[in-house]
């Protein structure tokens, strides 16, 4: 019992950590997804392709392996990161080809009449997206997104594996020293990550009900 | 980079990606199976089943399928009195784990297709003298199977991408086998890039698969 | 005895009480023609009367069998109870046919080959035997609703009740499935029409009923109920619609 008060502050800090990697990685995400969601939602097909492959790519390719890459095989390329940067790149560009399908998808949703509409009006193409389209997807993009940070956070405890000090990895590091603590340390952070992604994924169907 | 290694590392990667490939099957199987009985449990008459069911949904699809997986290999064998009868075999952890997690994201996959039959479906075999369960049989879960066939296809996908968290706990899976031979040759580039590459393309093939299982099932 | 006599029923949706003291009786072989402003509790009595909704106070007779008496069960309801809904319900991944006879098959027990038989000659019946293996979605709407009264009338009912089975489809359309309506009229079938329809009312009504924020208003003949109405609102219904 003692082991386990003593993993606690241990814990919480990897909670922080946890955190701060799925913040930044979402920020990067959202940010990402939007310009890439955008221009996809106006380029020609033969311009697309080249950004469609690169989603596929990362929808296709496992997590755990491209975090392995930028973390373990950049550095023989030449290009050396940090395990923390490792991990918040390999959750953004991830999230941010996620995000990029959200935003399409919504752009893609709105009516074509609303489009003719501004046209008729003289409305060039950007000012069309900016004032009437954007404007209009946003509400239906909230929902997704909200899901995606709770998967972003799931996704999170990957980066253990590559020696983040996360919550996952914290938990690790006790039950290594203790494996009489093993029940209790990761029965907590189940129950952690329960706390942080059950609200989340109820507040994105609620807000998918709202906005129907 | 030299992908002379890779050509080196075939034979091993091949064992490897047997073990994937089975590791997904079983998985998928238990996660239909887990994800059927769930739904049917949640739109159960009993109060207590749907609670249930409602309660494993919600736990294991909010959680990390990799914290699962360390659980059930570490924190099981140390409950009181049963668990030194709980140490599993590390692959069957690891697959046990991604049952569970992909299991759970199947029962909330099948409930909602079932809810998102329309309700004039269900007035109209009752309306027919149809018992409950013949209604659900022939006329209900017919249609909310091909409701959620992309979402449920989506999961296979899921679930064939996360069998490289067995690789986690030991099990040389293709990613586990990769990572075996990187430890011994200390070089990584190629082989991550090669492994990613099959797993892109296999994502591929899934796709594309069951697209045109939606498509062979279509009703319009 | 009449076929179908409900008595003083009352339904409430929590503070919403749609139908506030209801009483009518159909005799074997009359078409009753149910008309009324959307909300006043029309097809909300239809789907008492199969049980499909619950009521809360009074009693429904059909064919002698209570439908307030919880010892009968839902199956001895609605075999001798057939429904045509106005969003026609058919399902989608059976084919018309199949459509028709799965309610013999599986309520009724019969045998594949007797269903199908039957099924074949009730799709004849509304003029649809050339299309028994499509699909619904390769079907008009006029023809869907076809299929949907042949599937109901392939269990054998004692009454029929059409829910505005008219209103879905284009006025062009409404024709030929108010034509199937009428021949089962003639055939002395027991019908309950909710319906938008005055013409089919007029012409093949034994009795119109005006209902209006849950209460019966007016009830008589058609030749009567149209050329000399008692009631305010129904004359202030009719000049609007008619």
């Amino acid at each position: 019992m003692s082991s386990y008060l003593v993993a606690l502050p241990a814990l919480a800090r990897g909670l922080g950590t946890t955190f701060a990697i799925a913040i930044a990685s979402m920020v990067l995400a959202v940010g990402f997804g939007f310009v890439v969601g955008t221009l996809r939602s106006i380029l020609p097909r033969a311009l697309d392709l080249p950004l469609l492959g690169a989603i596929e790519f990362l929808r296709g390719i496992p997590l755990l392996v491209l975090m392995y890459f930028l973390f373990f095989g950049l550095p023989q390329l030449g290009v050396h990161t940090s395990n923390n940067v490792a991990a918040i790149a390999a959750l953004a560009l991830y999230a941010g080809a996620l995000g990029s399908e959200i935003v399409r998808g919504a752009i893609v949703s709105i009516p074509p009449g609303q489009t003719e509409a501004a046209a008729a009006l003289g409305l060039r193409r950007f000012a069309i997206l900016r004032l009437v389209v954007i404007p209009q997807a946003l509400r239906r993009m909230l929902p997704p997104f909200v899901a995606l940070f709770a998967l972003i956070v799931e996704s999170s405890s990957l980066a253990a594996l590559i020696d983040v000090t996360d919550l996952l990895q914290a938990a690790r590091q006790n039950v290594e020293r203790d494996p009489g603590v093993a029940l209790p340390v990761y029965l907590t952070v189940l129950i952690a990550y329960f706390a942080v992604n059950y609200p989340v994924s109820v507040a994105s169907q609620r807000l998918e009900k709202q906005l129907a | 980079m030299n992908f002379g290694i890779v050509r080196d590392a075939v034979p091993q990667l091949a064992q490897g990606f047997a073990l994937t490939l089975e590791i997904t099957v079983f998985g998928v199987a238990g996660a239909l199976a887990v994800g059927t009985l769930g739904a049917a449990m949640r739109i159960s008459q009993a109060a207590a089943a749907r609670a249930a069911a409602t309660a494993f949904t919600e736990f294991f699809r909010n959680t990390p399928p990799l914290v699962q997986i360390y659980f059930l290999a570490f924190a099981l064998p140390k409950l009181p009195g049963i668990g030194p009868h709980l140490v599993l075999p590390a692959v069957v952890a690891a697959t046990l784990g991604l049952v569970l997690h992909q299991g759970a994201i199947n029962i909330e996959i099948l409930r909602a297709g079932l809810q998102a039959v329309p309700e004039g479906q269900r007035e109209a075999a009752a309306a027919l003298g149809l018992s409950r369960n013949d209604q659900l049989r022939y006329v209900l879960i017919p249609q909310a199977a091909r409701i959620s066939l992309p979402a449920l296809g989506n999961n296979v996908i899921s679930l064939f991408k996360n069998t490289t968290l067995v690789s986690s706990i030991g099990v040389l899976d293709l990613f586990g086998e990769a990572n075996d031979i990187i430890a011994q040759i200390l070089v990584s580039a190629e082989l991550f890039l090669t492994v990613g590459v099959v797993y892109v393309v296999c994502v591929a093939l899934l796709g594309a698969l069951f697209r045109t299982l939606e498509k062979r099932l279509a009703l319009a | 005895m009449p076929m179908l006599e409900l008595a003083h029923v009352r339904k409430s949706f929590g503070q919403n009480e749609v139908l506030k003291d209801i009483s009518l009786s159909v005799e074997p072989g009359d078409v009753c023609c149910i008309i009324g402003p959307s909300g006043s509790g029309k097809s909300t009595i239809l789907r008492c009367i199969n049980r499909l909704v619950q009521i809360d106070a009074g009693t429904i007779v059909i064919d002698g069998l209570s439908v307030t008496d919880p010892a009968v069960r839902d199956v001895d309801l609605r075999r001798r109870v057939g429904m045509v809904f106005q969003q026609f319900n058919l399902f989608p991944h059976m084919s018309a046919l199949e459509n028709v006879t799965l309610g013999p098959r599986k309520v009724r027990g019969l045998p594949a080959d007797e269903a199908d038989a039957l099924g074949r000659s009730l799709l004849a019946k509304v003029g649809l035997e050339e299309r028994a293996g499509a699909r619904p979605a390769q079907l008009s709407g006029g023809q869907q609703q076809r299929v949907a009264i042949a599937r109901a009338l392939a269990m054998e009912p004692k009454v029929m009740l059409f829910d505005e089975a008219t209103s879905a489809l284009d006025p062009e359309i409404t024709g030929e499935v108010l034509a199937v309506m009428k021949q089962l009229a003639v055939e002395r079938t027991t019908m309950v029409c909710v319906t938008h329809e005055m013409g089919f009312a007029r012409e093949v009504a034994s009795n119109v009923i005006f209902m209006d924020a849950g209460v019966v208003v007016e009830s008589a003949p058609p030749a009567e109920f149209f050329s000399a109405p008692k009631m305010e609102r129904t004359k202030s219904f009719l000049s609007k619609v008619l």
